[in-house]
């Protein structure tokens, strides 16, 4: 199958009259790259199910344009565009069998009847639905309804698949199983998948990219590793797992190299940005990248423990420093749980933190 | 701004150009709604400030209304009767629910048949029924002058009471059934937790919570007692109200400037309930309706409290059922509480004299309610799914005749077209019309309901995978709607064939109908005939709901609207 793009160019959709006017998507421009599978992360109305449906058809664009592969499908209706959508609760037809739910496209594409018969059970071997072809949606589990929704969407060969939400109906272990299922499947037919989501875990587990949206507009673009490790914006690191923001101000500047003072320690760091001395600035951590040492030393600072979790494979601090910031350290492979009002010597890993400029 | 207001409706215009088929049905509606809806209404409004000869008088016949004690008494009176019956069916309705939700009482099966028996049941077989107990010849009024002396007879302002909360408390018991039932009862164990009695739970928690619910059900039926024609004709004795005075005006007395002046004073209320009950009940409706069913547990009734509910009931029931079995034995009686020895001379008088009504009735209700059905359904498909310029508009005039008390209908179906352009009057097609547009309301406001459960993703899901409207609608929307259209369809024949108050206007000596020749019968002192007609219509009617319950599994729940 061939592969396509997706291309958005300056994609914007307001809803409502002025003066409630709400912008949904915003100048969105973005290049979705063939064969890759995207995921649009976001809380929940920053426009990332909008721009789905700008792509699938569903909504009519106010601004800008869709391409997919070489051509505009801007004011081609939904039942004309090469996508199919898988949403969020499925939208299987209730009174259809799921035979009938998968047949749907293919007959009113007037495929011959064997033909029909002939995909839709490979498609329900390759789903591990078989014998279940008679039944009603509503007698299939989550799991399977959600396998049929996407069997009844591949099975038309579109050249875009999209995903909205899809997940988010099911219990916690069967969303793992099924987004793990998605994946594979996505880079076995090499598919280009777009795929909304607000779960970051689930973001970073199946995307070759993630596009971060807030307030209709783009946060962020990058893989998952990058968007954890070196989030661009507050809002990124904020949205993307824990984050510390730790109060600090320039001492010194060398080179690509830096010196910030947290109190009276003095941590050195790798830096690209151009900052000043005496400027106030934030390192930016996550919890598993503060450590406690057993000795105090320039590099490292105090702390008074203010609560303890035990969480299994973790155990999570809230610590306060001396200016009476609290942060939060993640001790993997915990041995003991520390106790409340403990006093503690911290240290952050400075290859892996980094500096911010103060907001 | 205003461009831009423009460049938005211009974009709705060309999206529906591209569309010929939901464009012609927009239009196809509005010409339907202007000339069937808002044309009857305009005319009786013109003619109440017209005078034959005279031309325009202005508000003259309204005043003549107000300062005329006759006419004055007439509105007291429909005010007076109203405001009890609704009192008296919002306690008997709110009895029968609390009994049948929260209790352990035993025959509940029975009491929910007998809490909606009176949906089906038009008002003035009702009312009839009364007359064959408690009319001068009634049999419960010879028992009573012989054993005890005396006689209660229904004729009056009472009378007309009793039969309209009869007529009534069903829709206040499935209102508030309806609350109790979809109440999570932990609210009211968090109230125990905390410490309130049982009383207490019932004042501040149960009876606040319910309170919207029963309030909108008493605007309703407020409205339905105020347009009440059957009952008040039949057993008014001495006292007219408003419905009835329009009839007598105009078909009595021929004057049509007081008949439509008295339809319009009728109307206004009845209007205004309608407005503040759909606000009401929208805005202050603490009773959410969710998928998953509430916590329901049922807790142990205090035994004083549930037999005296269980009385209470199985009275109410009594009466109920009486109805039924008074008519069904008044069709064989001979003359009924004089001769009461068997006969079959009333049924042979029934199918030879009046066998056009039966067949006229049958065919006619039919196509109205086919009519309805359909044009109800198209309406709720464009208001719920579509967007075009005049949707309020539509959404309001669709829904209005629900409001409309029935005599604002059957007048104002003469009066505007008993003269051209167009002539309907002494027709078949009048009386169709009649019922199509009365009735479409019921079938518009379920095919909305049923369009907002089924899921927009749906009709998506059909385009993404290729399919065009046209394909979506046939393949997906109209199997998901064929529930509500058929039970739209069967509720509309139902309320069709027993339709009075607007047919007496529009019948003639052609194309009678069962309804108004039992109406006529009782008026003209044929019990006998009258019971043999009414036991014939009330078994056409649940013969029907019995074959639709059997073929839906539909349940009382339909009633609800």
């Amino acid at each position: 199958m061939e592969k396509v793009a997706v291309e958005l160019i300056n994609v914007t959709k307001k809803f409502g009259e002025e003066p409630n006017q709400v912008i949904a998507v915003d100048h969105f421009t973005y290049k979705f790259e063939e064969g890759k599978l995207t995921t649009l992360l976001g809380p929940s109305g920053c426009g990332k199910t909008t721009t789905l449906r700008c792509i699938a058809g569903f909504t009519e664009l106010d601004e800008g344009d869709v391409i997919i592969g070489s051509k505009t499908v801007k004011d081609l209706p939904p039942y004309l565009r090469p996508t199919g959508t898988v949403f969020q609760n499925y939208a299987l037809f209730p009174h259809m069998t799921v035979y009938e739910n998968i047949a749907y496209g293919l007959k009113i594409k007037k495929v011959p009847e064997d033909k029909i018969r002939k995909k839709i059970k490979d498609v329900l071997s390759m789903f591990q639905l078989e014998g279940m072809q008679d039944r009603n949606p509503s007698q299939l589990s989550g799991g399977q309804q959600q396998r049929v929704a996407i069997a009844r969407v591949l099975v038309n060969e579109p050249q875009v698949l999209l995903f909205d939400e899809p997940l988010s109906n099911l219990d916690a272990k069967l969303r793992v199983y099924m987004r793990e299922e998605i994946r594979s499947l996505q880079e076995r037919l090499g598919i280009t998948t777009i795929y909304v989501t607000h779960d970051q875990e689930e973001a970073m587990s199946i995307s070759d990219k993630i596009v971060i949206m807030n307030a209709g507009k783009i946060e962020q673009i990058g893989e998952p590793v990058e968007i954890y490790k070196k989030p661009s914006t507050k809002f990124v690191a904020e949205f993307i797992g824990l984050t510390n923001f730790i109060k600090a101000k320039v001492k010194e500047i060398k080179e690509n190299k830096i010196i910030v003072s947290v109190n009276s320690s003095l941590l050195t760091f790798h830096i690209s940005e151009k900052f000043e001395k005496g400027e106030n600035v934030f390192i930016v951590t996550r919890p598993e990248m503060i450590y406690f040492v057993p000795n105090k030393d320039l590099e490292s600072f105090e702390g008074v423990i203010k609560n303890s979790f035990f969480m299994g494979p973790i155990a999570r601090y809230e610590i306060a420093l001396l200016n009476d910031e609290i942060i939060t350290l993640d001790e993997a492979n915990p041995k003991e749980l520390k106790r409340k009002g403990e006093k503690v010597i911290l240290k952050v890993d400075t290859s892996s933190a980094f500096i911010h400029k103060s907001i | 701004m205003i461009t831009k207001f423009y460049g938005k409706k211009v974009r709705e215009i060309k999206r529906l150009l591209k569309e010929p088929v939901v464009f012609s049905l927009v239009i196809i509606c509005f010409i339907l709604l202007i000339l069937f809806v808002i044309y009857p209404i305009f005319s009786v409004f013109k003619q109440s400030f017209l005078e034959e000869d005279v031309g325009f008088i202005g508000l003259k016949n309204y005043f003549t209304f107000f300062s005329n004690p006759y006419f004055r008494n007439v509105f007291y009176n429909t005010l007076l009767i109203s405001t009890i019956a609704t009192i008296g069916a919002i306690i008997v309705g709110t009895i029968f629910a609390y009994g049948l939700t929260r209790t352990d009482i035993p025959l509940k099966k029975i009491f929910m048949v007998t809490a909606i028996l009176p949906m089906i049941t038009p008002p003035f077989v009702n009312a009839f029924a009364f007359i064959l107990l408690l009319g001068r010849v009634g049999v419960i009024n010879i028992y009573l002058e012989k054993f005890f002396g005396f006689k209660f007879i229904i004729y009056g302002i009472h009378g007309v009471i009793i039969s309209q909360i009869i007529t009534t408390f069903p829709l206040a018991f499935l209102v508030t059934s309806s609350a109790f039932s979809s109440f999570n009862t932990s609210l009211e164990d968090a109230a125990r937790d905390l410490g309130a009695g049982e009383f207490r739970v019932f004042r501040t928690i149960t009876l606040p919570l319910i309170t919207p619910a029963i309030l909108a059900a008493a605007l309703l039926i407020y409205m339905t007692n105020l347009s009440a024609f059957g009952a008040p004709a039949l057993l008014g004795g001495g006292i007219s109200v408003l419905a009835v005075e329009a009839v007598m005006q105009t078909l009595g007395v021929m004057d049509w400037g007081m008949g439509t002046t008295i339809t319009i004073i009728l109307l206004i209320p009845s209007f205004l309930l309608f407005y503040f009950q759909s606000v009401y009940k929208s805005k202050r409706s603490y009773v959410t309706v969710t998928g998953a069913p509430p916590q329901q547990e049922q807790r142990k009734t205090p035994s004083s409290i549930k037999w005296a509910i269980f009385i209470f009931l199985s009275f109410i029931s009594a009466i109920v059922l009486t109805v039924y079995i008074v008519i069904f034995f008044g069709g064989f009686a001979k003359v009924w509480g004089v001769d009461s020895s068997f006969t079959l001379a009333h049924y042979k008088l029934v199918f030879s004299n009046t066998w056009r009504s039966i067949v006229n009735s049958l065919w006619m209700a039919t196509m109205g309610a086919i009519g309805a059905g359909f044009i109800g359904m198209i309406l709720a498909y464009l208001v719920a799914r579509r967007s075009f310029i005049g949707k309020r508009f539509m959404d309001f005039f669709g829904t209005l005749p629900y409001a409309v008390p029935g005599t604002m209908m059957g007048l104002g179906f003469v009066v505007a077209f008993n003269k051209p352009p167009l002539v309907l009057t002494g027709t078949a097609t009048i009386i169709i019309l009649d019922y199509i547009f009365r009735r479409m309301p019921f079938g518009f406001r379920t095919g909305v309901s049923t369009l907002k459960q089924i899921d927009v993703a749906l009709e998506e899901a059909s385009a993404d995978l290729g399919a065009r409207w046209k394909t979506t609608f046939r393949r997906i929307m109209l199997p998901l709607m064929k529930p509500a259209f058929i039970a739209g369809v069967t509720f509309a024949f139902i309320r069709a064939i027993t339709e009075l108050t607007s047919t007496i206007f529009l019948v003639t000596p052609k194309w009678r109908v069962m309804a108004v020749d039992i109406y006529n019968f009782v008026e003209s002192g044929s019990l006998g005939s009258a019971a043999a007609m009414s036991t014939l219509l009330m078994a056409i009617v649940i013969i029907l709901l019995l074959i639709l319950f059997k073929a839906t599994g539909a349940t009382v729940s339909m009633f609800r609207m």
